[in-house]
């Protein structure tokens, strides 16, 4: 049975994943702590919806999605975000806040509250090796994941785009000093940041249910796997969230089913109160 | 004195932090290959004014030329391609990138043919074998040295040196001295914020003092020289 | 934020030269009190209904405010002490058949407990950890309504029946108006006094740096868990009386909206500032009522104004009014 818990908690995991990853990418570039990632999740099931309604294509409605959520990210930060440069984190925080009513709001208003699905992209049969059965959805949500987290950390690590963003992370006046167009790559990071929740939403969207409060519960799954792997880290946020994902997938098996709700709860107190720092985290990373 | 059409000229400068008025009116000219030095008291404006210069703080009155085009209140990074570059006092380093890397990213987004990181190391010999170690495990001197050095990558019409021997111990500010003579014996222009008295006068042309927000004197670098002491009354009352 | 709170600043400014000021500034207060205390006499029972909401969410939010407002403390568990105080209500009188006034001590004791809990991780813990922390304390909270269900039925949610003291019965809303509004005007009086003490400045000193006030013999330790406490029992109270007017509660109506519900008020109102609070509460408990029939549209002004707040009015709405100072003066609480 644990192998099986465990391949669906990688499976759940690697949406965490994504999702903590893009809250971090953007707190590392701008120290911003996105409230709204959860939307911007949100949102991008939503694109994918409509788009499917009007008739467009699965594959199409994805690369909507996809482009839809990268100009969402960047008039957020030309938008609300810039003006706010300088001011203390709690009025940052808020706008993010302010920013998720706006997109649970608009959902609403658009489409009400009621619970919708989404048709299923892929029909296969499970597969079953030794013993343990292999969900097709399962196995493409991480294939994908992986492909995608592999693509970003090579880039990260050797492309100009990355070193700039390490700059950036490091010292935003020494990256301004260095003739970087700082608020312009901030604005590019938070089209990348949503970009990545919009990949997260494509991939769990055609099995998972979409209502306009969907946001909320990834947003503190995503925490848990940031506090987890280390607040700030690329890499913890991955390896947090894939973590996270199986944790929640024992603690079903084996304690209760009901202790699949809390368990990213009882790992952000665990953490915060034994070990702030995480796996691999620095704790300075935090600036108050 | 300053050739005709100077490379840097500042005139009658002011900015604010919110209602506090830090620079009130503050005029300068360096001219190409010109060392000069901005001397003043701690708040008298010197940083203030170098911040305004690279486009940190935007100015309320005044103008500032660079080779005679107007680039008031462009923002740092047109500023950067336009050729002033800055070696802050805090040096605004990339803790967690290598030498190199930080070298390189001084290049990267400069618009003038300029320097390899190879000629780097000739300036500052002891980075050459810390070439691929993380920045923020140097010391405060072989980081100074990495600040002027990702500095001069950008290829600078002119350079600013804000405090360049700060916080360094005296044998470190020696070397630093050392340094900054030989690019000005290269031609360099510089402006140069600086405490040490000794230093400034050593490597100096010409310097101007700011008091409260404003450049009240210059005078020719050989007049420190001569009287140095005379010269710390004045600049320190 | 920035500067000296109004706490402080009240606190630096020498006590009324005359008793007579003093004397007409609480009559005045008092005549305040004589019309707030009217309109059950003369509104219909669905704006009774909101008056009375309106009123808890000035209690929730005052004691939300000391915590981020006065003392800086970025934390999430206002929800947490919210639904404590409700289920504190709930079970006392509903299931234990306690004295009205015994449930109400009980409800802001366990707040307040809670609050002197929470505290604790604030020692250690800064800004966005703490944040996450206490999120985390609440969700785990609400998660505990919903499966202590023999103690709390569950999802299915408890009722709270009516109660009284003192011979009074505050079985209908106009009756529970005027118990709301002794509460919300006691609170309030003694927050402002409280803020105004050495506490109140201690808090300030906290806020504005941590190392600075350590220097000058503030201790940071106590200046939190004071400050925790008392927010976490105001907010229970608001939580008790929010129990009693809508009758049943259940675990939904204490999550993450909830939370943010407070936090908006908060800082719409205005950080720091108790009469921001009351603003705050009074706006966003009354216009989403005009909203209602419309989904979304509630949230959407939320958003609206919360950015309208950050991009213009950086104080709140308090902030705004605090620049007619002759009306800062009579209001008196900001």
């Amino acid at each position: 049975m644990a192998a099986q818990l465990v391949l669906s908690g990688i499976g759940q995991g690697s949406i965490y994943a994504l999702v903590a990853l893009g809250m971090t990418i953007l707190f590392r570039v701008t120290t911003i702590v996105n409230f709204a990632h959860g939307e911007l999740f949100m949102a991008g099931a939503f694109v994918i919806y409509a788009l499917l309604r009007w008739g467009v294509p699965y594959p199409l409605a994805m690369l909507g999605a996809i482009v839809f959520l990268f100009a969402l990210g960047n008039a957020v930060e030309r938008g609300l975000m810039r003006p706010l440069a300088g001011a203390p984190h709690i009025s940052l925080a808020m706008m993010t806040v302010a920013l998720s009513y706006l997109l649970r709001g608009a959902v609403r208003f658009v489409w009400g509250g009621n619970v919708r699905s989404l048709p299923p992209l892929f029909s296969f049969a499970p597969v079953e090796v030794s013993g343990v059965i292999i969900d097709a959805e399962d196995l493409v949500i991480i294939l994908s994941a992986a492909a995608l987290l592999a693509v970003f950390f090579v880039l990260m690590r050797y492309s100009q785009l990355g070193k700039y963003a390490q700059a950036v992370t490091d010292s935003a006046r020494g990256a301004a000093l260095v003739g970087i167009n700082v608020p312009a790559f901030h604005c590019l990071m938070w089209g990348v940041a949503a970009v990545v929740a919009a990949v997260a939403s494509i991939l769990v969207a055609p099995e998972t249910m979409l209502y306009p409060d969907m946001g909320a519960r990834v947003l503190l799954r995503a925490f848990a796997a940031m506090t987890l792997g280390g607040f700030g880290s690329l890499a913890g946020a991955v390896v947090g969230g894939l973590l996270m994902g199986v944790i929640e997938q024992l603690a079903g098996g084996y304690v209760s089913t009901a202790m699949i709700d809390i368990a990213s709860y009882i790992v952000i107190i665990a953490v915060l109160l034994l070990r702030p720092a995480g796996l691999f985290g620095r704790p300075e990373v935090v600036r108050v | 004195m300053a050739a005709p059409e100077p490379v840097l000229r500042v005139s009658g400068l002011a900015a604010s932090y919110g209602k506090v008025a830090a620079l009130r009116g503050a005029s300068l000219a360096v001219g190409a290959g010109e060392a000069v030095a901005l001397l003043g008291a701690n708040g008298s404006g010197k940083t203030t004014l170098i911040k305004a210069l690279c486009g940190f703080l935007s100015p309320s009155a005044g103008e500032v030329r660079l080779d005679g085009a107007d680039i008031t209140g462009l923002s740092p990074h047109r500023i950067f391609a336009l050729g002033i570059v800055q070696v802050s006092q805090g040096r605004d380093l990339f803790g967690s990138l290598s030498v190199i890397d930080n070298l390189r990213l001084g290049a990267a987004r400069r618009r003038r043919p300029g320097p390899e990181v190879e000629e780097m190391f000739a300036y500052f010999p002891p980075l050459r074998e810390r070439r691929r170690q993380l920045v923020y495990t140097l010391s405060g001197g072989e980081q100074q040295m990495v600040a002027m050095g990702r500095a001069l990558m950008s290829a600078p019409r002119i350079l600013l040196l804000d405090e360049p021997s700060g916080g360094l111990a005296p044998r470190l500010v020696e070397e630093i001295g050392r340094i900054i003579d030989a690019l000005k014996k290269a031609g360099r222009t510089m402006l140069l914020v600086e405490q040490n008295l000794k230093l400034a006068a050593m490597v100096a042309d010409r310097f101007y003092i700011m008091r409260a927000g404003e450049t009240v004197a210059e005078g020719e670098a050989a007049a420190l020289r001569e009287d140095p002491k005379a010269f710390a009354h004045a600049y320190y009352l | 934020m920035n500067g000296v709170s109004p706490a402080a600043k009240a606190a630096q400014k020498p006590a009324p030269k005359a008793g007579r000021v003093l004397r007409w500034k609480n009559a005045g207060l008092f005549a305040v009190l004589v019309l707030l205390a009217l309109p059950p006499f003369f509104v219909d029972d669905y704006i009774q209904f909101i008056l009375d909401l309106i009123l808890v969410y000035v209690m929730v939010s005052v004691g939300f405010n000391i915590v981020l407002g006065y003392a800086g403390q970025l934390a999430f568990a206002n929800a947490a002490f919210f639904g404590l105080g409700a289920y504190a209500m709930a079970l006392c009188l509903g299931r234990f058949h306690w004295p009205f006034a015994a449930a109400l001590v009980t409800a802001a004791g366990v707040g307040g407990g809670a609050g002197l809990l929470v505290s604790l991780p604030a020692l250690r813990l800064r800004a966005y950890y703490l944040a996450i922390v206490t999120l985390a304390f609440g969700e785990l909270l609400r998660w505990g309504y919903v499966h202590a269900s023999s103690l709390t039925h569950g999802s299915a949610g408890l009722a709270v029946p009516a109660a009284g003291v003192f011979g009074l019965h505050f079985a209908t809303d106009r009756a529970r108006y005027w118990l709301f509004l002794v509460l919300v005007a006691l609170t309030l009086w003694g927050s402002a006094n409280l803020l105004r003490s050495r506490f109140g400045r201690s808090l300030a000193a906290v806020r504005d740096n941590e190392a600075a006030a350590a220097a000058i013999g503030v201790s940071p330790a106590l200046a939190k868990i004071g400050a925790f406490s008392w927010s976490g029992s105001i907010v229970a109270l608001g939580g008790a009386m929010y129990a009693l007017l809508l009758g049943r509660i259940s675990p939904e109506s204490f999550g993450l909206s909830q939370l943010l519900l407070h936090f908006s008020i908060v800082m719409i109102g205005g950080l720091g500032s108790l009469l921001g609070s009351v603003l705050g509460a009074v706006i966003l408990t009354a216009a989403p009522e005009l909203l209602r029939d419309i989904p979304g549209l509630e949230e959407i002004l939320f958003g609206v104004l919360l950015i309208a707040v950050l991009l213009f009015m950086p104080k709140g709405v308090a902030g705004v009014l605090g620049r007619f100072s002759l009306l800062r003066e009579r209001l008196y609480l900001s």
